[in-house]
This record gives structure tokens, sequence and C-alpha cells, in this order.
């Protein structure tokens, strides 16, 4: 075996003593008996593996041995490593450190490398230390054949120490030998399944917490490692390149141009916080944040430390608010880093740093709605163009709506797992889900009339004269309780957010949980299709629009309109000629001209307040179906007439009866009860008729034009495959009637509620689930109430979930019946005021009175 | 009546919070020769000690980050136990340079005019990030003909960021003063060549190792020591600042300082004189170290102008 090695390079000259003085540092290494010194064994020099604290070495040389761990994958091997750290003196009198490396290939040459340097001290008394006189060098030192490995097994008091699992720190003692800390660390590191590292004779270590051996040169040494160790965690087998991490953050710090630097970074992305954290602070982020420290290096340290440690986010937001307050610079310095750190990070690892990205942002959040970092801060984070935030913009838009459709369709059965945001946020919106959702959607209630605001005899509108008009502070007396408000404000810096980042249907979303309304800008540059607009649904909420006082005056001469219209007729000319006698042609004709465009300028259709929620769909005329899809259809019509049967048969299992659904189906596939002939889907025999063809056709073209202009089909095919599909369970709900039910239960819910004081609607809610026998029934999200999203995946889901509602109605019905209370025929509907309907709110009244 | 309305205004912003300090930074490189007492110079700021912030503008001196702390821990275990510092070694990895990041607390000049206090805080900050490059940077790697090797390449570039350099020289080191021109001359062209970086550059000349009776007389004037004693050096600075490159100013310093009050004397030991004139020497006394005008370049890197008290100090 040979041994190769390098020393610490430095020029020196030779005094008359034969003593070496160093008259400085070359920067490289010299005595080098390889080609080139491996580069993981330049890091681990880099990484301070190999370095004894300045002024502490002693006459004695201290001596580290480890195992240097190569690359597999590069074919580079691992190598074993001596350092020899001894003491001289410069030329100005200085103490100099200086290190003679030994290192042989492979993790198992560490013994022979001690048993070598042990077999030199008994020769020489002294270890092969630093020379630079032997410059000449360049020939690996083969190993005399004397020495030989010799097996030392610790004792068993040496055990009890090597077993504990931290650095193993032994006292002096004469008796040692590196062989001997060799095979003790070699015991120790077999155990824990670590790469061998010792020290040997050292006053103190840069890096103690990172030796699994260490045998110090004093008592006070003892003390003083060991207090070391103690604070630190125990990481003697990082793999972790911490020097090229630390000088990639110097460097990006120090603004130099440093894409090798972000190549670094993003290489360890993975690895844990609380080493990242360490890398951090050991750069002085604690300290900038604690103490206010505005430097430009810090903002570009923060800046990174944000990206690569999401949790520090708000924090930084608060921090660099201040920063560009004490210099504007600053803000410049901020965003030139960003942009300059996305340019490189898109070319290394785009995708880990989006995730990045996206998880700072979802830590943000809970400390908006805590009101810890301003909306004003977060929007400037997600919209300045060199934001490298600015990229999760859509993605968060994208959550927040994917979450609010979940909570809608579930409300409080809401499952945290699937939430795409930090699901503390939602907290109390599912919380109070039903008292938003259920006391504000009056449902049908809202009709024009109670709408409009109510001038007094002096013309100024009269306080809480109309349940949905809202007074100017915002809130709507039909709002929910104050309790509930209290909790559902701190949604308001979404709102506000979502207005500064111009998602203006987000941000009325959000007023209306937060404020019970929606400020007109918001809502009207959310909703812009309409300018009248005052109502929408969105996310299973209905949003009210704030009602200006203008509007209100117009409501109220709306109102009066034709009252006014007729005092006007009268008092015009009498105005208008007054008007002429005293003010003059022009000015009186201007001030005429005024007076009469308010009272013009009420639309000229029926008064109405425009309500947005779904109108029943109206049904266009029938469009043929291409040849194409028609041929199909025919030869598939067989499955197609089994399918309606079975819808039929489902809700009628009386033969006789079924005629009589046909009639339904017709009218809500083309909104024309006698347009589509029972017989061919009930009559096995009606295929021989010789209007079959012409009956089928009309079938197919009607399941075509549904599937088209009413389900939006992206393919419509004209067929119905089965009894479960989307056409299929469209016609079963049009037929279950389910568009009164969905009427029908919100106003139920509201009326007890109403009546029974001190009953919150989700209570009713939950009652009346009970009651029907399904506690898991889906509220939100329209099922009852609420928009569903337009694509077919859901639809189909939000069909099954109303087709629980109809099984749990048409469930109860016979239960009802059976038990003689019900005289109805179950039907699955639920209609106002029928039996059913009736008897459900008597029994719902009963369980939920107080007495 | 006045006073305590003065009092009243005074420190005291619209919000009744006093106002937040002025935070001035800069980012500096200390070079000169080995030996020169850069490190030395570092130690002595980040230790600050026996402070006396009532007479002191210096109110108190922190390290920001673990490079700013290990100076502490030099100055506590090598300095004050008499014994000198290692030379820094020099690293191929410029990087790798520890970079002192410290934070020096002043009183504020102006804090006490009535007209400017309303809105002015009794305190200024001045954070610095500054990197020791080792002694062989100056004194070797730059007159090395292979200008082009990498890691002079990188000490440039690294260089280039930097608002400010203090370049130490040693007051005693006077036959050397050809050699420190020729030096900082090659170095302020290569900066020029190389372009990029800062836009005005503030380089501060501070003789260290004032203490020494030969400097300590003439402390006040550091211009005129500066010129006496490197007449070359304060010519080519002066060259450098006409072609616009930017400012320079004089300091005297001491990491050491001196002891007592009517009588004083340096608070050293000399240990060694060396070949070239060189005095070597540990800290005499740790009890009484005060160490003067490390500060006042800092300030004056910081702001570009002087600090009246701070020059006094």
């Amino acid at each position: 075996m040979k041994i190769h090695e390098f020393s610490t390079g430095i020029n020196f000259e030779i005094t008359p003593d034969k003593k070496w003085i160093s008259k400085g540092f070359t920067g490289d290494y010299m005595n080098v008996t390889l080609k080139e010194i491996p580069y993981k064994v330049e890091r681990a020099i880099a990484n301070q593996l190999f370095a004894v604290v300045e002024g502490t070495t002693s006459d004695q040389p201290a001596v580290i041995g480890r195992v240097v761990r190569g690359d597999i994958e590069l074919g580079e091997p691992d190598w074993s490593v001596v350092a020899v750290v001894n003491r001289g003196r410069d030329d100005r009198g200085r103490t100099v450190s200086v290190s003679r490396f030994f290192l042989a290939e492979g993790a198992d040459s560490l013994a022979m490398i001690a048993a070598w340097m042990d077999h030199i001290k008994r020769k020489t008394r002294s270890f092969p230390t630093f020379n630079p006189s032997n410059e000449k060098r360049t020939k690996p030192i083969t190993i005399p054949s004397e020495v030989q490995v010799s097996a030392i097994e610790p004792n068993l008091e040496a055990k009890v120490v090597l077993n504990e699992p931290k650095t193993a720190i032994f006292k002096p003692d004469e008796n040692w030998t590196l062989s001997g800390i060799n095979a003790y660390a070699n015991y120790k590191a077999e155990t824990e399944n670590q790469p061998v590292c010792w020290a040997f004779n050292v006053e103190a270590l840069e890096k103690p917490w990172k030796f699994i051996l260490i045998q110090v040169a004093s008592v006070a040494a003892f003390t003083r490692i060991q207090g070391i160790i103690a604070n630190r965690r125990f990481r003697a087998a990082s793999n972790i390149d911490e020097a090229q991490l630390q000088s990639a953050i110097k460097r990006l710090m120090n603004h130099r141009e440093a894409p090798d630097a972000v190549q670094v970074i993003a290489d360890y992305l993975d690895i844990d916080q609380e080493y990242w954290d360490e890398l951090f602070d050991n750069q002085g982020a604690f300290n900038a944040i604690r103490q206010k420290i505005y430097a430009p290096n810090y903002v570009r340290l923060l800046t990174l430390r944000a990206i690569v440690i999401p949790d520090t986010l708000p924090k930084f937001l608060t921090w660099i608010e201040g920063a560009k307050l004490s210099n504007q610079r600053n803000q410049n310095i901020y965003l030139n880093f960003q942009f300059s750190l996305f340019y490189h990070f898109t070319t290394v690892q785009d995708s880990k740093l989006k995730i990045k990205l996206a998880e700072g942002i979802k830590v943000i959040l809970p400390n908006l709605i805590r009101q810890n970092i301003t909306a004003n801060a977060v929007a400037q984070l997600l919209t300045e163009e060199s934001s490298i935030w600015s990229s999760c913009l859509n993605k968060l838009v994208q959550d927040i709506k994917a979450d609010l459709d979940l909570i809608c369709q579930y409300g409080q059965s809401t499952s945290e797992a699937l939430l795409k945001c930090p699901s503390e946020i939602w907290e109390n919106l599912i919380n109070y889900w039903i008292d938003i959702t259920a006391e504000n959607n009056p449902s049908e209630d809202v009709s024009p009339e109670n709408a409009e605001g109510v001038l007094s005899e002096n013309g100024l509108p009269e306080n809480g004269l109309s349940e949905n008009v809202h007074s100017e502070d915002g809130l709507s007396e039909d709002a929910p309780s104050k309790n509930t408000i209290s909790e559902l404000e701190i949604y308001k810096p979404l709102a506000e957010l979502f207005k500064k980042l111009e998602e203006y249907k987000l941000s009325a979303y959000f007023y209306q949980v937060s404020e019970g309304i929606v400020p007109k800008d918001v809502f009207q540059a959310a909703f812009s299709n309409d300018t009248d607009a005052r109502e929408t649904d969105l996310f299973g909420l209905l949003l009210q629009r704030q009602i200006t006082m203008d509007e209100k005056i117009i409501d109220f001469l709306r109102k009066k309109k034709k009252r006014i219209e007729s005092r006007i007729k009268f008092i015009f000319p009498k105005l208008l000629y007054a008007s002429i006698l005293i003010c003059g042609g022009m000015l009186g004709g201007m001030l005429i001209e005024d007076r009469y465009n308010i009272l013009d300028a009420t639309p000229k259709q029926p008064e109405q307040v425009v309500h947005h929620r779904e109108d029943p769909p109206t049904t266009p005329p029938l469009e043929d179906v291409p040849d194409s899809i028609l041929t199909i259809a025919k030869d598939s019509f067989e499955t197609t007439r089994k399918s309606i049967q079975g819808i039929v048969s489902d809700f009628e299992s009386n033969l006789d009866k079924q005629n009589e659904i046909v009639p339904k189906i017709s009218k809500a596939m083309t909104g024309n009860e006698g347009l589509l002939h029972a017989g061919v889907i009930l009559n096995d025999d009606e295929a021989k008729n010789q209007n079959f063809e012409k009956e089928r056709n009309k079938w197919i073209q009607a399941i075509y034009n549904c599937q088209k202009n009413q389900l939006k089909f992206a393919n419509p095919d004209g067929k119905i495959d089965s009894v479960d599909g989307v056409t299929a369970n469209a016609i079963k709900l049009a037929v279950y009637e389910f568009h009164e039910t969905q009427k029908v239960i919100p106003q139920l819910i509201k009326e007890i509620e109403d009546k029974e004081k001190g009953i919150k609607a989700s209570d009713v809610l939950n009652q009346l689930r009970t009651k029907i026998g399904n506690n898991r029934l889906s509220y939100g999200g329209g099922v009852i109430v609420g928009e569903r999203n337009n694509q077919t995946q859901d639809l189909k889901k939000l069909q099954k979930l109303q087709l629980e509602w109809v099984a749990a109605i048409k469930s109860y019905q016979a239960k009802k019946k059976d038990e003689d209370k019900l005289k109805q025929e179950p039907n699955g509907m639920l209609k106002k005021n029928d039996a059913t309907y009736k008897l459900l709110k008597q029994e719902l009244e009963q369980e939920l009175s107080p007495s | 009546m006045l006073s305590k309305w003065l009092d009243k205004i005074k420190h005291k912003s619209d919000d009744g919070q006093p106002p937040e300090p002025e935070q001035l930074s800069a980012t500096v490189r200390v070079i000169g020769d080995r030996s020169s007492g850069k490190t030395t110079y570092m130690a002595a700021l980040a230790r600050w000690p026996n402070a006396d912030p009532d007479i002191s503008p210096v109110q108190t001196v922190t390290p920001i980050n673990t490079d700013g702390e290990s100076l502490i821990t030099k100055a506590k275990n090598i300095l004050e136990q008499g014994e000198r510092l290692e030379p820094t070694p020099l690293n191929a990895d410029v990087d790798e340079v520890k970079d002192y990041s410290i934070r020096i607390m002043l009183k504020n000049e102006f804090s006490w005019h009535p007209l400017r206090a309303r809105d002015t805080s009794p305190y200024v900050m001045l954070n610095i990030s500054c990197k020791d490059y080792s002694g062989e940077f100056f004194a070797d790697v730059l007159h090395r003909s292979q200008t082009s090797s990498s890691l002079m390449r990188d000490y440039i570039q690294d260089c280039l960021q930097a608002e400010g350099i203090m370049m130490l020289v040693d007051g005693l080191s006077h036959r050397k003063d050809p050699q420190y021109a020729n030096g900082l001359d090659k170095l302020l062209k290569t900066l020029d060549r190389q372009g990029g970086g800062v836009e005005e550059r503030r380089i501060a000349l501070v003789l260290t190792k004032c203490e020494q009776p030969e400097l300590w007389v003439n402390r006040s004037r550091p211009q005129k020591l500066a010129k006496s004693r490197f007449p070359q050096v304060v010519q080519t600075l002066q060259t450098w600042k006409q072609l616009g490159s930017g400012s320079i100013d004089y300091f005297t310093s001491s990491a050491f300082g001196m002891m007592g009050k009517r009588y004083p004397e340096p608070n050293i030991t000399n240990i060694t004189r060396d070949r070239g004139g060189i005095k070597d020497c540990i800290l005499k006394n740790p009890q009484v170290w005060k160490p003067f005008g490390l500060v006042a370049p800092i300030y004056w890197l910081c702001t570009g102008e002087r600090h009246k008290d701070l020059d006094l100090e």
C-alpha cells in the first residue's frame, strides 16, 4: 500500500538551525504526490473537518484521521486521510498553523496509515510532521513491510463510552497510539454505521460535533469540547457540503453573478429546514430580523431564505416593508435580486423551486387572516413584475377556488385532507357555513318588492324598511348574528387581497363572508355583465351588492313612478313656464332637462331586481342530429330504450301508471310534454309500428339536444348507455322535479329557524338530515344551493348527491306511510305545503322546540 | 420651560414613537500587507473592550453573523491572553473568506439639534459587512505575473462589489511605501479595467499601530502623517481620486490603544523587531484595553463624511 501526501502551501526559508520560517501562504498545496488532490478530500478540508481552532496548537501536533467518502456514481473512491497539524513561525514572529495530509485510497486504509505513523513515532519519537523542505517529494510513501495492522478490541470500560450515541471523548493518556484510537473509532463507526473519524491530542476543534471520537490534549479541553458537543446535533455522518452551501449563500448575498451558487442552492433545496435555518442564521439572518438590519446584503440573504425556507416568508414580508421604508434603494435591490435569482433558478431546478414558492404562499394565508401581514404586502409579493412569487398567483387563485368549491359542496363535512390551502384558514368558514348560506340565501323570498328601498314621506329611506336593503355601514340586517360576524371578519384581508389582485369574484365572495355585503365597485368589477345586478351566486353563497343611496332613491322613484309621472305631467308645463320666465331660455331648459332625466333614467322594462340565480333552462328549438351521430344512436337505441325504461320503473313501479311518466321526460328534454311517444319506450312491439322510425328519431334528437344544450356535453351522442349516466340522472332529477325540492328545502329551514328563536340554520339542516335518514346529505355546491362547476365530472358527482336527497325523501315518505302518518305515495319530491312538507316541518319543529 | 418643551418634542415622531434610527450600510474589503494588523483591527472592533457609551459616540458594537462572533472569540482567547493572532490563510475560494458582519450603534451627531430633533432618532446604525483579505493577497498575489489566475480573478470580482476599501498600513512600515504604492496601483488599475460593481468607491487609508509614540503624536493629523510617511501611496490615491473613480480619506488607529490619561503610554509589549523595521507587539493589559480610531474610517466609508467626535476619540 502507498500513502500519498500534500501539505499547506507556504513560501519559506530555512534558518541556520535547520528550522523553517513561513514567508506567507501560497494559497495552494505543496509537496503533493498525487496528480490531483481528490475533490472530496479538498471539500472535507474546506468544511473544516481537519481544522483545529486558531491558537490552540501546541508543540505536540494534533492528528486527525477521517474516512472521506467518494462518489460511487462518479467512480470516485473513498479516501482515508490523516492530517497532522502543527505550528511554526512566520517571518513576522507570528505562530502559524500548518498541516501535512497523508492519504490512501479506500476506507480500510486508515488503520494502515495510523499503524505507519505509530511506527514512525516509535522510531523517531515524533509523528511525521509538516516539513516544507520535502518540497521536491513527488512520490508516495511506501509502507515498510514490518508495519502491520494489529487487531485492537476496546475494553469494557471504553465500550460504555463508545456505545453512547454521541461523540466519545477520551482524556489525555500517554499510552494512546493512533492505531488504538483508530480501532476504537472503528468499533463505534461500525456500530453506528458511520465513516470513521477521530482526533488525537487536540485542544479545540472547529467542528467537534463532526467526530465520533476525540482524544483531548488536556483536561481543560475535555470540558470545553464536551460543552460544545452538548449544544450541538451529532452530525458525523452528514454528507452535506456545508462550506459549499455557505459560500453559495455568501456569494448571493454579495451579489456576485452566481449561476453556480444558485445551482448549489437548488441542489440542496430538499435538506431539512433545521439545517437551512442554521446556515442562514450563521450569516446573520436571525439578527437581521430581530435587530431590523436593513443592509442590502441582508435584503438578499433574507429574500433567499424566504424562498428556501417558506416558513420564514411572513416574517420576511414584515421585515422587507421596514427595509423599503428605511431606504428606497432596498426596494430595487429586493426586486433585482429576485429577478436574477428567478432567471438562474429557472435554468436549474424549476419544479422544486415552484414547490417552495407555493409553500410560502400557503404559509402566508393564515398570517394574512390573523393580520400579521398586510394584504398590501401580499398583493405586492404576488403582482410585482420582478417578484419571484408572482408565478404563484394563478395557482393560488385556483387553489382558493377549488377549496371554496369543496366547502360549498360538503359544508361542515368538508374533509381537511382534500383542501389545498391550510385548513386552519377555512376553519371559521366551514364552522359557520350553514349559517352563512342558509341565512344569506333567502331563496324565493327575494322579490322585487321587498328588495327595494322605500322612502318615507320626507323622501329619505327609512331604516330597516327592507330585509335585503343594506345599511350604509355595510351590514345587512339579514346577515349572520354578531358572533358569527366577528368570527367571519377574519376574511376581510382576503377580500382586500383579492381586490388588489383584481380577482374581483373572490374579493366579492370574501366581502360577503366577512362583511355580509359586497361593495358596489367590487361587485360590478366581478360581475360586469349586468351593471344593475344586485345579487348573484358564487360557490354556494348569495353575494349581495351594497346599494347606494342614489339607487335607493331610484328604487323609490320606480315604485312611485306612476304617481310621480302624473304629477310631473301636471307640474312640468308650469315648471317650464316658470323657469323660462325666471332663469331665461338656456339655463331653465337645462334644469328642466336634468330634472326630467332623473325620472326618465328608470328602465323602460318592468321593474325588477335582477336576480342571477340560475333560471330553469329554456329549451331552444330542437337541432337536427348529424347523420354520423344519428346512425350510431339508432344502432344503440335498444340500449337507450332499456335505460329509459329503467328510469321510468325506478320512479313508478306500477306498469299502468308508467305511461304518465313519459310526458314528464318529454318535457324535461324538449320542453314539450307530448313531443315524445311513450310507446316507443314502453311497448316492446312498437318497433313494428310504421311510425316507429320517426318517433325513435325524435327521441334521439331530444336526447342529443338535451345533452348538447342543457348538459353542455362536448360530444353529444343521442344515446343513454346506462341508468346511472349523466343524461339518465338528469332525466331522473327532472322527473323527480328536483328543482322544486331545491327551492323548498331552504324555505323549510328558514321557516323553522324564524319560528324557533335561538335555533341556528345549521341545527335545522342537521335535524332535517337526521329526520330523512341520511346525515351525510350535501347541501352547498349546487346540490341544494350555490352554483356548480361546469365540468362534466362534477356534474355527475352533483347529480349523485342530489339523487341522494331524492332517495332520502322517498324513504322518509315510505316510512311515514308505513307509520300511517302520511297518505301520499312516496315520490321523492318535496313541494311547498304538500303533505310531506307539512309533516316534515311539523316533526322538525317538535324536535327543535326548546320545550 | 423651553427646555421642557424641547425635551417633549425631542425624539418623538408624530405617532409618539421614537423614530427608527437611520441605517447606513457599507460592504468593505480590508486590504494591506501581511501583519499590517487587519484581523487584529477587526477583532478589536468587534470586541469593543471597555466600552464607555456615556463619553464615547459609539454606543455598542455587535457582531451580526457567526464570522463576526468568531472575532470576539479571537480577541478574548488570543489577544487578551497576550498572544498574537495567526496569519489569515490565503483561501483559494474568496467566498470562503470570513465575512465579518458588524453593527455599530452611534449617537446621532444631529439629534441634539432642536430643529432636527423631532424627526431624528438619537442614534445612527452602521451595518458593515467586511472581508479581511489575507495579507498575501496584497503582498504577493497582486504582484504575480499571471494576473488572470482564477484566484486573482475571484478576489477582484469580490472586491468590485465593495463600496469601501480600507487599506491598512502599519504606520512604522514606511520603508515599504514604494512597494505598497505599487500594489495599490495595481489593484486600482485592475478594478478599473474590470469595470462593473459599485459606481463610486471610497478608499480609507488607515495607519495602524498608532499607539507607537512617533505616530501617536500626529494621530490627529492623519493626512499629514500619511503624506509624510507614505508619500507614494498617498500620491497613488490622489491620482486615482483625480481620475474621478471615487473618494479617499486618511485615518489613524490603534487596535491596542494607550494606557493612562495624564501620561499615556502604549498598551503593548514589544516582542520582536524584524529586518523590515516592523515592531511586533502584544496587548499588555487587557483590563484597560481601549483601542482608538477604529470606527471613524467605517463611518466615513458608510457616509462619505467625517465624524468629528469619532476623529477625536
